[in-house]
C-alpha cells in the first residue's frame, strides 16, 4: 500500500511539474511527456493491477487540465501500460538508445491512438491534428525520449517505490 | 468459473479490460455532457489544483531568487562583505521591480476592468495544458466565484479564450490558439466578419473570410460582439500572411494573438452573458494604454 501511495504521489509530483515548471521554458513544444514515461516505467516494472490503476488516474488527470472534454487520456495512457506490461520480458532496454528509443517509439503510438480517437470523436479536426505531428508533436516526443535514460537510471539505483522484478526490461523473455 | 477467472492467466485479462471499459464509458458520458463538469471531476480539479497552486507559487518564488541573487554568489573573499550588501541591495531591488511589476500589471487590469461595464472576477494563472495537443490554462477561480461553462476570459491585452471546465474554485480555460476554439470576429480597418480559429500552435487563422473582402497584412482582427460571449471590439491579433487562391469563395489569413500565452499571469473573466449592443459603424471599445 505504501508503494502505491508513493507511486501515485510521485505521478502526482511529475504531473505538477509538467504543467507548471516545464511550460515556462521558451521552448515549449521541447516540453517532455514525464507521465508518459513515468507510466511505461509502471508499465515495465510495477504489478498490473496497482499499476493499471495509476496509469488511469494520472490519465484521468490529465484529461481533467488538458483543453480536451472525452477522455482520451484515460483510455490511452492505461493501453500504453498494459502494452508495456505486454512486451516487458521481450525488450532488451539496458542500454540508454534502446530506452530512448522505447520511449519514442510509445509515444508515437499513444499520439497516432489519439489522433485516431479524435477523427473518430470530433470529425473534421484531421487536417489540423495532422499539422501539429512534426511542429508539436514531433518535438515533444523527441525531448521524451532523450529525458528518458535518466528516470530509467533513477529506477535503477533507488527502487523505492517500484516493486524490484530481476531481469524484466534486460530482454529475457519468459517461457 | 470463479477459480477460471481470477487464474493468473486471465487476472490481466479482467483488468485490461474493465479498465479500458471505464474508460470508453467515461468517454462516452464526456461527449454527452452539457454543464461543466460531473462530481468526480471536480472532486479531481480540487485534489490537482493546490499541488499546481503551490508548484507555481515556489517556482515563482525561486525565479525572482535565481536573478535577484544567485548570479552574484562568485563574489571575491575579501569584498565579501560589501558584495553581500550589494547582493541583498539587488535582491531587495529584484523584489521591488518584482512587486512593482506585478503592481502595473495589477494597475493595467483594474483600469481594463474599469473601462468595461461587465461584472468580472480578476483570477491567477496556475496551471498549463500538460498534453501537446490542447491549448488550456488552469485559473484559480471556479464555479464559487460565478464562473461558468463558456464564459469569455480577457486580458489587458486582448481576447485569452474561453471556460471549458469549471470546478468549485478552479476553472479550465480553453485558449483562442487551441484548434478547438473559434471566436466570432472581424477585421477592424475595413469590418470584414469571419471566425477566428486556432491552429494548435502559438497562431490562429480566419475562417470563412470572403475573398471579395479587402484585408492586407497588419491589420487588427477584434471581437465582432456577436456569440455573446465576448463584448465587441476586443483586440483578438494582428494579421500577418494571407493566401488568396485562385478558386474558391473564401481566403485564407493568418494571424498572431495580442496576448502572449507564454507570459500570461492574470486574467479577467467576465462572469455576465454579454447582449451585444446594435452595430454602429467605426466605434470600438478603447484599448487601454
Amino acid at each position: 500500500m505504501k508503494k502505491i501511495v508513493l507511486a501515485l504521489f510521485s505521478g502526482i509530483l511529475l504531473f505538477t511539474l509538467q504543467s507548471t515548471l516545464f511550460t515556462l521554458s521558451p521552448f515549449n513544444q521541447f516540453r517532455p511527456d514525464l507521465i508518459l514515461i513515468f507510466i511505461l516505467l509502471l508499465g515495465l516494472f510495477y504489478p498490473p493491477l496497482s499499476g493499471g490503476l495509476i496509469a488511469f488516474f494520472l490519465g484521468y488527470g490529465m484529461d481533467l487540465f488538458s483543453g480536451n472534454m472525452f477522455g482520451l487520456y484515460t483510455l490511452s495512457r492505461p493501453i500504453l501500460f498494459f502494452l508495456a506490461q505486454s512486451f516487458k520480458n521481450h525488450l532488451y532496454l539496458e542500454r540508454s538508445i534502446f530506452q530512448s528509443l522505447f520511449v519514442f517509439l510509445f509515444s508515437w503510438v499513444e499520439g497516432l491512438l489519439i489522433l485516431l480517437l479524435l477523427q473518430i470523436l470530433n470529425p473534421g479536426s484531421w487536417e489540423a491534428l495532422l499539422s501539429l505531428l512534426p511542429s508539436i508533436y514531433l518535438p515533444q516526443s523527441l525531448s521524451t525520449a532523450l529525458v528518458a535514460p535518466f528516470f530509467f537510471r533513477f529506477r535503477r539505483r533507488r527502487s523505492l517505490y517500484l516493486v524490484s522484478e530481476p531481469n524484466l526490461g534486460s530482454g529475457e523473455g519468459r517461457s | 468459473m470463479r477459480s477460471l477467472f481470477l487464474s493468473r492467466r486471465y487476472t490481466l485479462l479482467t483488468i485490461v479490460i474493465l479498465l479500458l471499459l471505464f474508460a470508453l464509458i467515461l468517454m462516452s458520458l464526456r461527449v454527452k455532457q452539457k454543464s461543466g463538469v460531473n462530481g468526480l471531476d471536480s472532486f479531481l480539479i480540487e485534489f490537482y489544483s493546490p499541488f499546481q497552486k503551490g508548484a507555481t507559487f515556489l517556482f515563482n518564488e525561486i525565479k525572482s531568487l535565481f536573478y535577484g541573487y544567485l548570479f552574484l554568489v562568485e563574489l571575491e573573499k575579501e569584498n565579501r562583505m560589501l558584495k553581500q550588501k550589494i547582493a541583498r541591495l539587488e535582491r531587495e531591488n529584484q523584489e521591488m521591480r518584482a512587486l512593482a511589476s506585478s503592481g502595473e500589471r495589477l494597475r493595467k487590469l483594474l483600469q481594463f476592468r474599469e473601462s468595461l461595464s461587465m461584472k468580472m472576477v480578476a483570477a491567477e494563472v496556475i496551471g498549463r495544458d500538460p498534453t501537446a495537443w490542447f491549448k488550456s490554462l488552469t485559473l484559480n477561480k471556479g464555479e464559487r466565484d460565478g464562473v461558468q461553462r463558456g464564459t469569455a476570459v480577457i486580458s489587458p491585452e486582448g481576447v485569452v479564450g474561453q471556460i471549458l471546465k469549471t470546478g468549485p474554485s478552479h476553472s479550465i480555460v480553453l485558449l483562442i490558439t487551441d484548434y478547438n476554439s473559434a471566436v466570432d470576429a472581424m477585421v477592424e480597418r475595413t469590418r470584414a466578419k469571419a471566425i477566428v480559429k486556432g491552429t494548435g500552435e502559438n497562431r490562429c487563422y480566419l475562417k470563412y473570410l470572403l475573398r471579395s473582402e479587402e484585408v492586407s497584412i497588419g491589420d487588427q482582427v477584434i471581437t465582432s460582439g456577436l456569440t455573446g460571449n465576448f463584448p465587441k471590439g476586443l483586440p483578438i491579433g494582428k494579421i500577418t500572411k494571407i493566401e488568396n487562391s485562385r478558386h474558391g469563395v473564401f481566403q485564407h489569413a493568418e494571424l498572431i494573438p495580442q496576448v502572449d500565452f507564454t507570459k500570461l499571469e492574470e486574467v479577467l473573466i467576465i462572469t455576465e452573458t454579454f447582449i451585444s449592443p446594435p452595430p454602429e459603424k467605426g466605434k470600438i471599445m478603447k484599448k487601454p494604454k
